[in-house]
């Protein structure tokens, strides 16, 4: 198993979270856990995150760190990994929203080291 | 309805697109285009142009190659893999002159048609996983010669 699968599957094991994927900033999959259309949400994923941060470099707001989408059927967080990647993530309703961004932001420099 | 339009024009509408999508998407807009290419072989096959029959890159060659080349895309379209790298030379791009003016404003060739239907076809028809690697003028090559290479896994 790829040392990424691996992090993925460690975030997978947070209570609350469904599906984890990892993508390059062209859309392309790299990996993912759990069950979904991962070739469609790697595209929204990477163009998610391109429009938050052009947005935020038009208005001079620095580095993103990460972008949370709430439904009421659930939560999706996008987070950039490096230059070149994009961490998603989703939750179901109800999950406990600081343990699913805290098991994010916990792996995301692991995933920076291994990519 | 007219058969042929002035390539310049067609430079000047996708300029348009493609500056406006890098200015909302940024860094991530070759994801649209990844997105895109599926829906651009959908036209092209209800246009006549038919890609299923390629399984093969000696077919992806020829049929491609041929698809681009009449219908003025570029003089020529070679590919030959190394490894798990296709490579493509392609002879007097249409949309040198483009690229070069997207590349001098700070925009990366994401939106490079001959590098989005290689890996639309390459995913779709040969099974395989496909991503832009690199995509250059070729060294010492003349004005419009470009050298793609798509990483296939």
């Amino acid at each position: 198993m790829s040392n990424v699968k691996m992090i993925l599957n460690e975030i997978l094991k947070t209570d609350g979270i469904h599906e984890a994927l990892i993508v390059g900033r062209d859309g392309f999959v790299i990996e993912a856990t759990g069950n979904m259309e991962a070739d469609m949400l790697g595209v929204a994923v990477s163009t998610v995150i391109g429009s938050i941060e052009s947005m935020g470099n038009n208005t001079n707001q620095g580095k993103l760190f990460e972008v949370m989408a709430e439904y009421d059927q659930g939560t999706i967080i996008v987070a950039p990994v490096g230059r070149d990647a994009v961490l998603g993530v989703t939750a179901k309703g109800g999950a406990n929203l600081g343990a699913v961004r805290f098991a994010v932001k916990k792996n995301i420099r692991e995933l920076e080291r291994v990519l | 309805m007219s058969k042929t339009i002035d390539a310049r024009v067609v430079q000047g509408v996708l300029y348009g697109i493609y500056k406006s999508l890098y200015a909302v998407a940024g860094a991530s807009s070759p994801a649209v285009m990844r997105q895109a290419a599926p829906h651009i072989l959908t036209a092209l096959n209800a246009l006549g142009v038919d890609f299923t029959c390629v399984d093969n890159i000696e077919k992806l060659q020829s049929k491609l190659g041929e698809t681009l080349t009449s219908s003025g895309m570029c003089d020529s379209i070679k590919f030959n893999i190394e490894g798990n790298i296709l490579k493509a030379e392609i002879t007097n791009c249409s949309f040198y002159d483009l690229t070069e003016k997207l590349k001098s404003e700070g925009i990366p060739p994401f939106g490079c048609p001959f590098a989005a239907l290689t890996i639309a076809i390459a995913e779709k028809n040969l099974g395989k996983r496909a991503r832009i690697k690199n995509l250059e003028p070729k060294p010492g090559g003349n004005r419009g010669d470009t050298l793609l290479e798509v990483e296939l896994s």
